[in-house]
């Protein structure tokens, strides 16, 4: 699909329904920063007529953003601040209750099951989330924009663009969970900040290798690629997956079903890429808490040996060989002091686990959604591999990568399966 | 040191007991008058003794014709003068409009819409912040849901649901506030200045509210801001007339049509004050009423400046060169305000000024036209005349103006500026905004008197004295019910991003 089938595009804004925010600075710690380029884009998709319209989502909405101060706040960056007092020398949010984007929007020429039943599913992200990045005018850039798009059955998408500084995919998804506990008339949840963070003691002296160090992107915080990056959805069913754990796990070595789905594909990629541009992984977990922060993040690399070149030997190094850089990312980007620009995702082949997302607990008065799917945008040229909670059908695991490699990664994966 | 200010506190305590004494004196002076010549008159009785009395009075020599001539007479001009006084006036109760929290503006949000909308024109992006900045209105203010949009979406549809909304709202919680039935209602009397459809918003209230077919409704527009003023004149002319009735009274301005879309610098200016807003007011002439009206009508007195072409031209709506329809105000606005309000408070004063005050009026008066003509006017203090102030919740510079010019210390003008942070500028239905926010705040006392001020286009000034019937209670519903307690709030001069 190359025309955007989208129509009557209208924007407004939704802001907290009482004074919350009071002006305060919420300053950004250094894993946020970590962060900074990368935006996590999901869509939610309800088939059929449903009881509530746009307009009880969007009344919802503001009842919601009472409980996130953050979320309806701007960006400020130190240079040209108005407030001297504030003492930060790092990017904050401040909290003024600007609130986020909604952008009303129709597909005319399909149904929700129509659409899903298309093959390529890049267009959920190309065109039923609105393309967006903070900047160029950072002091007037909402940090979310939420789509709702109407089909032609009557069903619709909530398209979701989240500024990664204000958490990761868990909190997106407990965002869109609370949005929906609040629809179906549950109360509202008080959202707990973090204590400050506690400090590594420990001095190190080593560079973090799961992030890698770009020049400053100055007022527009959106990543360039070298190449143009594409997306693809595997769908991995049941009896594949028996197989696959059948065929590399033995006795004494048992392994989970996602670390050889990350084997899988780092195996692909080492066919694809060579060896020399692949020896580094990193992967991203989250520590499960009651807050949903960056810091909850646990970003660790695997270093593959050179001898290492089957599924199941890569299995069991990410298995065992992972190391946490956590401490390393955060004492890096406290030195550089703002000086220059992470990123995290894409600086070497990253793997998500969105186990921990619980997207399908999105519930709306009873009904779940028939789909959902998650990306990130804004990822390095290495690219970036989410794996989906499992169905009662299948498990899903949607790749971000250059475009040349994508269409061999499709073939190696399909060798592989088989 | 401490000897110093002694005597300047001194002399400001004596100062102050002269001025009390001079007012008491002048103020009671009829009374003053009376006391000795009844002190004199009861002497000379005492003195007289009762068989000199009753001399006195055999002599005068009564027949019955003449006492009953006499007292045929005193009956007479007694009737006369009781038919031909004018009815009271009464204001039973009135209900303000509280927009829901969907249609909430906060500060940055507007700004960050406007920067949007305007986003070809940085310098008046600029303009517009260094107003929003400047302009006194708080975080809560509100704005219809088609100005929600980027860029707005002001369809005539959006602006009947605007009017809709809020008259129907505020219309509903005043039949159950004051238990009148719709069927009910003799004269129903809608003021919108900018938004005037066909059939009129009266007739959009009497066919939600099935009022009554020989109902006398009249739909006022164009009249601006103090066009609530001239409603509550035309209802009190046609209480006067009509015996045992009660009169509707709705103010509202709607935004949705008027949202300037140009960048036309002069012409920015009200899309950064005017808000969301509406009143309901009953009043009534039944003598049944008496007891539980809240506010007796005392004085109405209306200040027209439109013969003056600086006066007229002042508040102007035009097309801009790109055909954008909008409100070019003048830069003398306030300066016209300034004269339009002397010549309301020339008129007004003589009417509620107590003696004191008018003495040293005119006595001042007499001093600049024959003596010395650089004497410094005098000011009445009408802060003797009235108990509050509801100054039009116009914009801060109004307000300001007004609390210099009438010498009115912060409390006076509390209420004006506390609306104008919490609704902005709601047009004709500031006012009562205002006075809700006296009564929520428990300072309305049976006799007390307030005096509501509203400027608009024309130029106009009007102005209406209302005398509290009956101790108020602090409403528990109401727009301030559940901000009250924040208010007053410090309004800083500059408000920063």
């Amino acid at each position: 699909m190359e025309a955007s089938p989208v129509t009557g595009v209208r924007l407004s804004s939704v802001v907290p329904a009482s004074v919350v925010g009071e002006n305060k600075p919420r300053p950004l710690t250094p894993m946020d920063l970590a962060m900074k380029l990368h935006y996590v884009r999901a869509v939610y998709f309800l088939k059929g007529k449903r009881d509530f319209t746009v307009s009880d989502l969007k009344t919802t909405m503001f009842t919601l953003l009472q409980s996130y101060h953050h979320v309806s706040g701007r960006i400020r960056m130190p240079e040209n601040d108005n407030d001297p007092s504030s003492g930060l020398a790092l990017p904050y949010i401040r909290c003024n209750d600007s609130g986020i984007r909604i952008v009303e929007a129709n597909v005319e020429e399909f149904t929700v099951e129509k659409w899903l039943d298309l093959e390529d599913r890049s267009i959920d992200h190309r065109f039923l989330v609105y393309d967006h990045v903070l900047g160029p005018d950072l002091f007037f850039s909402p940090l979310v924009f939420l789509q709702i798009t109407q089909f032609k059955c009557g069903g619709f998408s909530i398209g979701l663009s989240w500024t990664h500084v204000l958490g990761d995919v868990f909190s997106a998804s407990t965002f869109m969970k609370t949005l929906g506990q609040l629809m179906s008339g549950h109360g509202l949840p008080e959202l707990v900040y973090p204590k400050t963070p506690e400090m590594t003691s420990h001095d190190h002296n080593d560079e973090a290798i799961s992030i890698k160090k770009i020049e400053s992107v100055g007022n527009c915080w959106l990543l360039a690629n070298k190449c143009k990056m594409g997306r693809y959805v595997f769908n991995f069913s049941l009896n594949q997956l028996d197989r696959l754990i059948a065929k590399y796990t033995t006795q004494d070595q048992p392994l989970s079903e996602i670390d050889i789905l990350y084997a899988l594909i780092w195996k692909s990629l080492l066919n694809i890429r060579g060896e020399t541009n692949t020896n580094v992984i990193t992967i991203c977990d989250s520590k499960r808490s009651t807050t949903c922060w960056n810091d909850d993040l646990v970003i660790s690399v695997v270093e593959r040996k050179d001898e290492m070149i089957g599924i199941s030997e890569l299995a069991a190094l990410i298995a065992g060989g992972k190391r946490e850089e956590n401490g390393v990312i955060k004492q890096m980007i406290k030195e550089d002091r703002g000086s220059s620009d992470f990123i995290t995702y894409g600086a070497n082949l990253t793997f998500v686990n969105l186990d921990m997302a619980d997207m399908y607990e999105f519930e709306i008065k009873g009904g779940k959604p028939d789909f959902v799917n998650y990306t990130i945008h804004g990822v390095g040229d290495k690219g970036v591999v989410l794996v989906f909670p499992k169905e009662k059908s299948a498990r899903i695991v949607s790749v971000v990568m250059p475009e040349e490699d994508l269409a061999k990664l499709k073939d190696e994966v399909t060798n592989m399966i088989m | 040191m401490p000897q110093a200010p002694m005597p300047e506190l001194t002399s400001s305590v004596k100062l102050k007991y002269v001025k009390l004494g001079y007012q008491y004196l002048v103020n009671h002076f009829l009374s003053f008058l009376l006391i000795p010549i009844m002190a004199i008159g009861a002497v000379e009785l005492l003195r007289m003794g009762p068989e000199e009395i009753l001399n006195v009075w055999n002599s005068l020599e009564f027949d019955l014709v003449q006492v009953l001539c006499t007292s045929f007479f005193v009956i007479f001009i007694s009737t006369v003068y009781f038919m031909s006084k004018p009815r009271t006036i009464y204001l039973v109760d009135y209900s303000c409009y509280k927009p829901p929290v969907t249609c909430r503006v906060p500060f940055a949000t507007f700004m960050e819409h406007s920067r949007l909308i305007l986003k070809d024109k940085p310098k008046s992006v600029e303009f517009q912040m260094r107003i929003l900045e400047r302009s006194g209105l708080g975080e809560e203010t509100c704005l219809p849901p088609a100005i929600h949009y980027i860029p707005p979406t002001p369809t005539m549809d959006a602006a009947r649901s605007e009017a809709q909304l809020v008259i129907f709202t505020a219309m509903d919680d005043l039949f159950k506030k004051t238990g009148l039935k719709p069927k009910d209602v003799d004269i129903l009397i809608v003021n919108c200045s900018l938004f005037s459809p066909t059939p009129s918003l009266s007739a959009m209230v009497i066919n939600k509210y099935k009022l009554r077919s020989n109902i006398k409704s009249v739909n006022l527009s164009g009249m601006g801001c103090s066009a609530g003023l001239i409603s509550v004149d035309l209802a009190r002319d046609l209480l006067q007339v009509h015996p045992n009735s009660n009169a509707i009274i709705v103010s509202t301005e709607i935004i949705t049509p008027n949202y300037y879309q140009g960048n036309e610098r002069a012409m920015l200016l009200p899309n950064c004050l005017f808000r969301m807003g509406a009143a309901a007011i009953l009043m009534s002439n039944r003598r049944s009423d008496r007891w539980r009206a809240k506010y007796k009508l005392s004085h109405l007195v209306r200040t027209h400046r439109g013969a003056d072409d600086k006066s007229f031209y002042c508040v102007y709506e035009q097309e801009d060169k790109e055909g954008h329809v909008g409100i070019n105000l003048s830069k003398d606005l306030m300066a016209i305000a300034g004269e339009a309000l002397k010549a309301n408070i020339t008129t007004i004063g003589p009417l509620v000024l107590p003696a004191s005050e008018q003495l040293l009026f005119l006595l001042s008066l007499i001093g600049r036209k024959i003596f010395n003509p650089k004497l410094k006017p005098y000011i009445p203090d009408f802060k003797l005349a009235f108990e509050h102030f509801c100054i039009h919740a116009g914009g801060r510079a109004v307000i300001d103006e007004l609390q210099k010019n009438l010498q009115l210390s912060g409390e006076h003008v509390e209420a004006s500026r506390m609306t104008l942070h919490r609704f902005g500028n709601t047009s004709s239905s500031s006012l009562w905004y205002e006075l809700s926010y006296i009564e929520s705040k428990g300072r309305m006392r049976r006799g007390d008197r307030v005096w509501q001020i509203a400027f608009g286009s024309g130029f106009k000034c009007n102005s209406a004295v209302w005398k509290c019937n009956r101790t108020i209670k602090t409403p528990k519903d109401g727009p301030w019910s559940d901000c009250i307690d924040r208010y007053p709030v410090f309004i800083p001069e500059v408000v920063k991003l």
